[in-house]
């Protein structure tokens, strides 16, 4: 019902949030990083505009230190320091845009100026202290120019510095003012032509005309541990990074970002807090997952808990957000509610390594959002650290955290092979002995008796004798490409069925494979789907080998390539299935296994392909490697044609459309 | 002798009875799941109670007034308590309250004080202001920039009418003609345009504003507010001109039209339900309401803080929309030309203005002033008695998508919600069981419903025998239905006949972000209504009440057989629909539908949060209170149990929860995600534990009318029934003490007076 202004769109339930009374719905991800609905964790409480009698005007920074708030009052060009007690602003004499500030331990206030192009020192009186200008070490360099945009300061005093137009990084200042060095750039991106360029001129020639520059950071802040988080638009994933000391970023590079974050703040635990300028709120752990994403942009509907140009966000201890809109001049304030109180106590608690602890809290979690994979993973957790594998397995499933299912399996597996290992080892013996006498007394007999007439009857239908054709490929290849292209030993029927076995096998595969292993949701799985991307290169290959050989003095019909292919990949037809099986007992401590196996069927059916090929069109070795390349360079023009015509066609349509409507209309 | 006797035992009986209810505290600290932590600080104002989310303190200021009628009025009529007084000269009417003397005026004070441009002081002082789309002579064509119009360079004959004085406006310049009739009926005043009187010639009207100055102060001279039906209730209170935002409310009644845009975004949050604004001059001293009789379907609320527009003038008022302009979609993403509505939406126009006696004149006075026109116009009836019950949504099946085609997700059997009712029967909690899902393939599934139980959740006589054994432990037994949109794989629906075009001449369709299914389509009314018949006979043969969700809450108008039907047409299609069912319980009802309903599911507990509302006011619950079984939102989604149960008992809901066998991670993937915490093991006790509280204040309070709802501090409410019990609610974190009595933070306190 409400403004569902982003592209994720629940709206079959909205009571779920009008429950609350709140503008926004409240979402969370899952362990796919996919956006589900969870309760409302935040609510907008309260608006300020005026600070005793002063307003604000375009401001666009702010910050709180031990309960005072601090606001760089951009437009009006002073700061504002604002608490229970009194209010004051200072600066409008020195200061031209004031756009950031940071506030130390000590209270002094440092001021980012970008019109100034220095960093203003005030003391906590609003005294004027110093004035911090461009660096003039020649680390520095001569051209970088430098235009203070936002400040922050970690517990040694250290400044980092936000300019406008520094790509080498954060200019990282000591107390006094000096210059340490560039700190946490974002890298270059890649650019193709600069690359092959450099290879033939000198850099400096290329960087004449080609300019690859990083993307610029938007915001920065540091935590108590002094690490230092940046944010950087137009890029989504990795919009956000933890830098340690040497800069390097310690975040996933998967978030569930936005690519036009504003701010950011930490919150009591380490909650990492942005707000985009489409008016988001997203709250994350230490980890980078996503716990909570609320807001929204203020469509001139002056709704509360909507934004319209989000400048800056603070936290302060008991969790209250703060957000500066600087289009609305004003101050929203928000506060968790009961659910999100105790995510973040489990997610404290956790964060610790608490995890026995926090198994309380996360069962309340999923008592109030059963969907919360998050909660899962942490009981998960704490039944692991508890030895109770079988409970951790399961919400280790449930959560889809295969390392954590792996891990608890393994101890599964190994308590039953403990437990288990003497009667293993009867079994084994009793199956020998079997073995055994079944040689020595009972193989004749049962051969003769029983299986060859089966057999023989069986063998008279010419399908399954094209079936079982497939185990010859395994023992005598070149005799079976023999057969298939020469005596035309199979029919094209079977052909079928077998690709309908090798997607059926495909399909087993999703479903059985062992959950360390898997990492697919069975629930987004749709047959067509997974026809079109199994068989659709298959069918591409086939129509494209067959074009390009049919040109090519290939001397293969259609029907031969059709059948060759699938006798081809007969390693995978028939050893996968137990792959699969084996997978179901293995743990990710024995992965080499599973990769090795399979590796071998791939590389056994390419082998099987190419001499397939190489038979059936009856080509030399150097020839039917070229036929490959061919063909793949052709099924690479199908696509794009397939790509062309589909989109030609729907602009033929959308026109036929607009005409039509014309039509009406103006009729 | 002995009736001595017998009356000093009643006494005594009462006295202890009293004593022991008012010693009675319930303290919620051991409710629910968790416990919200206090937190405080400095930064933010000192409590969160005094915000908009909350009701506010009034200010109790006695409004100084002059009895007296200025020269140059004439007396029209005199009806009931109230007088009306004409101005030939300048058109301005004055209504007067013979026992109060209070003077209501249909123009804004002190407008020649004021600094103001001749229009806006025209504008300000006229009882009609009409905007229009100018003809241009060059292109042939409406301009789509409306203008504004009010009573300049127009030539008015005034006739007399029975009770009152019409007055036949041509506007000279721009060809249009109406009647505008001012009259007193049965002791209120009535405005109405009848749509016969209007004549246009090539300049076509946009809309007409009525009264738009009627009952307006200045600044923040006259203490009082504007009652806003929007959710609950909000209250804008009159405020200086430079203490807020300024901005200017047009709110459509019954909430946007799909009909006219293509867009879904437009949808709110909450919607005004009811045609009616209020406005207060004065706690408890003069009040109005104004109730739009005809062309509600297309009204707009208007409300004008001091302050926006240029304007020192609070105003609240209805705008009649005639027509609109909308987008044309040219092409298949939908960008188009925006165009004007062809032919005019067909209505009367008409407004009711009652007026309250001093001590009914705040929020829940007028709200009873309300509820008694509708009970006197037998849209409401008195509940013979009103019954403690729970709403228990019982979810029994949906569906996601399978490997190959639909797979359904069963979550409750028949013989699991058995069970459960069993469980809370066993408690003595009194239930409404709503079956959600009973049909093929859940609750997304084939909507409308196919008219067949899912098979895997029982045999039809299983559910038969539920039925039975439902109504034989005294639960009531509903069956949950939708017949407004569909999925568009019901059988009973075809696209190319059912579905709904809008005005731009495309099906009105919603996107869904779903696996199942993308889109979501609106029926035409005629389709809805016949569904709903059928589906009355078969909830009838079955002994089961329906609940009808989105019929209550949607309302748009369709393209039908080339011509374009108004949103006012569907109201009559639903009303039929409805009359079908012997039974029904309605989703978030729109007031057009309340003669129809026997329990209103959803009352909404916040208003849209719009900046410029001051207070959020149980006005809805108040209206409908004692007439329908009210039932709040699904408790399991409350982000702040406590706090929001305290909210249901100030605002006299019922409660409700929906409850599932099944673990609620199974409805991931289905269209029935957002009910992410469902599962009964979960909530069994905290049902057990919100009804027995609730019952408690239920007994208390039943079949007493609320007569008072008092703000003590900020957060503390005290309700005051006929018979003076109190009812105190303590949303804070510390303990109330005041009157002579405490409350405990987070707590009620039920008395027997104060």
């Amino acid at each position: 019902m409400l403004c569902l202004l982003i592209n994720i769109t629940f709206q079959l339930n909205p009571k779920a949030s009008a429950v609350n009374g709140l503008p926004y719905m409240t979402y969370a991800e899952d362990a796919y990083r996919n956006m589900i609905p969870t309760q409302d964790a935040y609510v907008p409480v309260s608006i300020r505009r005026t600070f005793d009698t002063l307003t604000l005007k375009g401001p666009e920074d702010m910050m709180i230190r031990d309960g005072v708030m601090y606001i760089a009052d951009t437009l009006n060009k002073r700061v504002i320091i604002t608490s229970d007690d009194e209010t004051i602003s200072f600066g409008s004499d020195v200061l031209l845009r004031p756009t950031g500030l940071y506030i130390n331990e000590d209270h002094t206030i440092y001021v980012a100026d970008i019109e100034r192009e220095t960093i203003m020192v005030f003391d906590h009186d609003g005294i004027f202290i110093e004035e911090i200008g461009r660096p003039e070490e020649p680390m520095f360099g001569e051209e970088t120019p430098f235009r203070p945009y936002k400040i922050h300061g970690d517990n040694a005093g250290n400044l980092f510095v936000l300019s406008e137009g520094t790509y080498q990084g954060l200019v990282q200042l000591a107390p006094t003012g000096e210059f340490l060095g560039f700190f946490g750039a974002n890298p270059a991106p890649f650019d193709l032509r600069a690359t092959v360029l450099k290879r033939i001129f000198s850099d400096d020639i290329v960087a004449n005309f080609i300019q690859v520059v990083p993307q610029t950071m938007i915001n920065l802040t540091v935590d108590s541990y002094n690490r230092v988080y940046t944010i950087t638009r137009g890029t989504t994933g990795n919009s956000l990074k933890r830098l340690n000391i040497s800069g390097i970023n310690r975040l996933p590079q998967d978030l569930n970002d936005s690519d036009v974050s504003s701010a950011l703040a930490v919150g009591p635990i380490g909650n990492i807090y942005t707000v985009s300028e489409d008016g988001f709120i997203r709250e994350y752990d230490q980890e980078g997952n996503l716990l909570f994403m609320f807001g929204g942009k203020d469509n001139r509907m002056y709704q509360q808990g909507l934004f319209n140009v989000p400048s800056a966000i603070e936290i302060d201890a008991s969790y209250i957000i703060y957000v500066l809109d600087k289009a609305k001049n004003e101050i929203q304030m928000f506060r968790p509610t009961a659910f999100a109180q105790i995510v973040h106590e489990a997610v404290d608690l956790y964060q610790q390594g608490s995890y026995l602890e926090s198994m309380v809290p996360w069962e309340d979690v999923l008592r109030y959002n059963a969907m919360f994979d998050l909660a899962n993973k942490g009981i998960g957790q704490a039944y692991y650290k508890a030895e109770n594998y079988e409970e951790a397995a399961l919400y280790f499933s449930l959560a889809n955290d295969r390392e954590g299912y792996s891990d608890a399996y393994w101890e599964i597996r190994n308590v039953w092979l403990t437990d288990q290992l003497s009667l293993i080892l009867v079994l084994l013996l009793t199956f020998y002995v079997v073995h055994i006498v079944y040689v020595w007394k009972l193989k004749t007999v049962v051969t003769k008796d029983l299986i060859t007439p089966i057999y023989g009857r069986m063998m008279k239908t010419p399908v399954v004798k094209d079936l079982v054709f497939v185990t010859s490929m395994i023992k005598h290849p070149l005799d079976g490409i023999y057969e298939i292209k020469y005596r035309h030993r199979i029919q094209w029927p079977s052909a079928l069925i077998l690709y309908g076995l090798l997607f059926a096998e495909y399909l087993f595969s999703l479903y059985f494979e062992g959950q360390a292993f898997n990492g697919r949701e069975l629930e987004r799985i749709s047959i067509m789907n997974e026809a079109v991307s199994f068989l659709g290169p298959i069918a591409l290959f086939i129509i494209a080998n067959y074009l390009v050989c049919a040109i090519n003095e290939g001397e293969g019909r259609f029907k031969d390539v059709l059948i060759g292919s699938i006798y081809a990949l007969a390693p995978l037809l028939l050893f996968w299935p137990l792959v699969i099986m084996l997978s179901r007992v293995l743990t990710l401590n024995e992965v080499f296994i599973y990769d090795a196996l399979m590796g071998i069927l791939l590389i056994w059916s390419s082998i099987l392909m190419f001499f397939t090929i190489k038979d059936i069109h009856n080509y030399g070795v150097l020839e039917t490697i070229k036929i490959f390349l061919i063909t793949a360079f052709t099924i690479v023009m199908m696509m794009v044609t397939i790509i062309l015509i589909s989109g030609l066609a729907e602009q033929l349509i959308n026109f036929i459309y607009e005409f039509l409507s014309e039509v009406i209309l103006r009729g | 002798m002995v009736r001595a006797i017998k009356i000093s035992l009643i006494l005594v009986i009462l006295s202890a009875v009293l004593g022991l209810a008012g010693t009675y505290v319930i303290a919620y600290r051991k409710a629910l799941l968790v416990e919200r932590e206090g937190i405080g600080s400095g930064l933010i104002v000192d409590s969160f109670y005094d915000q908009n989310r909350h009701t506010g303190m009034e200010d109790e200021r006695i409004v100084v007034f002059d009895p007296d009628i200025p020269g140059g009025y004439d007396l029209i009529q005199t009806d009931g308590d109230l007088a009306l007084y004409m101005d030939d000269q300048t058109t301005r009417f004055i209504v007067k309250n013979l026992i109060t003397g209070y003077l209501w005026h249909s123009f804004a004070p002190d407008t020649d004080i004021v600094e103001l441009n001749s229009t806006l002081r025209m504008q300000m002082t006229s009882p009609i202001v009409i905007e229009y789309y100018p003809y241009q002579a060059q292109t042939e064509t409406l301009s789509r920039t409306t203008k504004r119009e009010s009573l300049g360079y127009t030539q008015i004959d005034k006739r007399m009418i029975p009770g009152g004085v019409a007055l036949d406006v041509t506007y000279l310049r721009i060809g249009i003609q109406l009647s505008l009739e001012v009259m007193l009926d049965d002791g209120d005043l009535v405005v109405r345009i009848p749509e016969s009187s209007i004549v246009e010639e090539e300049n076509k009207l946009a809309s007409i504003s009525v009264m738009p100055n009627f009952g307006s102060t200045k600044d923040d001279v006259i203490p009082g507010y504007v009652i806003i039906p929007d959710g609950s209730g909000a209250l804008a209170r009159f405020k200086a001109s430079d203490n807020q935002e300024p901005v200017q409310m047009n709110a459509r009644y019954y909430g946007a039209d799909r009909g006219m845009n293509l867009e879904s975004s437009l949808d709110q949050m909450m919607q005004m339900s009811m045609p009616i604004f209020g406005i207060v001059h004065g706690y408890r001293q003069h009040g109005m309401l104004g109730i739009i009789e005809s062309g509600d379907a297309y009204a707009q609320m208007v409300m004008s803080p001091a302050g926006a527009n240029g304007l020192p003038y609070n105003t609240a008022h209805t705008r009649f929309i005639l027509r609109e302009t909308y987008v044309f979609p040219t092409n298949l993403k939908g960008d188009g030309i925006t165009v004007i509505q062809e032919e005019q939406n067909h209505t009367d126009m008409m407004i009711r203005y009652l007026f309250s006696t001093p001590e009914a004149s705040d929020y829940v006075g007028i709200a009873h002033m309300y509820r008694a026109y509708l009970t006197e116009q037998k849209v409401l009836e008195v509940k013979p008695e009103d019954q403690m019950r729970l709403r228990l949504e019982i979810l029994m099946a949906d569906s996601e998508r399978g490997l190959i085609g639909i797979k359904d997700v069963i979550m409750t059997s028949v013989d699991d919600a058995l069970e459960i009712i069993m469980d809370l029967d066993d408690k003595n909690i009194a239930l409404d069981v709503i079956l959600k899902g009973w049909n093929d393939d859940g609750m997304s599934g084939q909507m409308p419903y196919d008219l067949d139980f899912e098979r895997k959740l029982g045999p039809d006589r299983s559910f038969e025998s539920f039925f039975d054994q439902l109504n034989e432990m005294g639960h009531s037994v509903t069956l949950y239905m939708d017949q407004v949109t569909t999925f568009g794989s019901s059988s009973r629906v075809s696209a190319r006949t059912d579905f709904a075009r809008g005005i731009y001449r495309r099906t009105i369709t919603d996107a869904m972000e779903g696996l199942l299914y993308q889109e979501r389509h609106f029926l035409i009314p005629m389709t809805t209504k016949e569904v709903m018949e059928e589906d009355a006979r078969y909830v009838s043969s079955l002994g089961v009440n329906a609940a009808l969700d989105q019929v209550g809450y949607r309302l748009f108008g369709i393209y039908d057989n080339g011509e374009f039907q108004p949103r006012g047409e569907s109201i009559n299609r639903y009303q039929e629909g409805l009359e079908a069912f012997q039974t029904v319980s309605l989703y978030r009802p729109n007031a057009y539908l309340w003669d129809h309903m026997t329990a209103y599911y959803d009352v909404p507990m916040y208003a849209s949060q719009y900046t410029y509302f001051d207070d959020t006011i149980p006005f809805l619950p108040i209206v409908l209170q004692g007439r329908v079984d009210l039932y709040g939102p699904l408790i399991n989604f409350f982000a702040d149990p406590i706090e929001q149960r305290l909210r249901l008992i100030d605002y006299q809901l019922k409660p409700s929860f929906i409850v599932t066998e099944a673990p609620s991670y199974l409805l991931k993937f289905t269209q029935a995600r957002g009910y992410f915490t469902t599962a009964y093991a979960d909530w069994a006790e905290g049902i057990t534990s919100v009804y027995q509280e609730m019952a408690m204040v239920h007994d208390a309070t039943q079949g007493k009318d609320l007569i008072s709802r008092d703000v003590m501090a900020y957060g503390v409410i005290r309700h005051t029934y006929e018979d003076g019990v109190t009812l105190w609610i303590n949303y804070t974190d510390q303990t109330y003490s005041g009157s002579g009595i405490d409350v405990l933070p987070k707590a009620i306190r039920i008395g027997g007076g104060s």
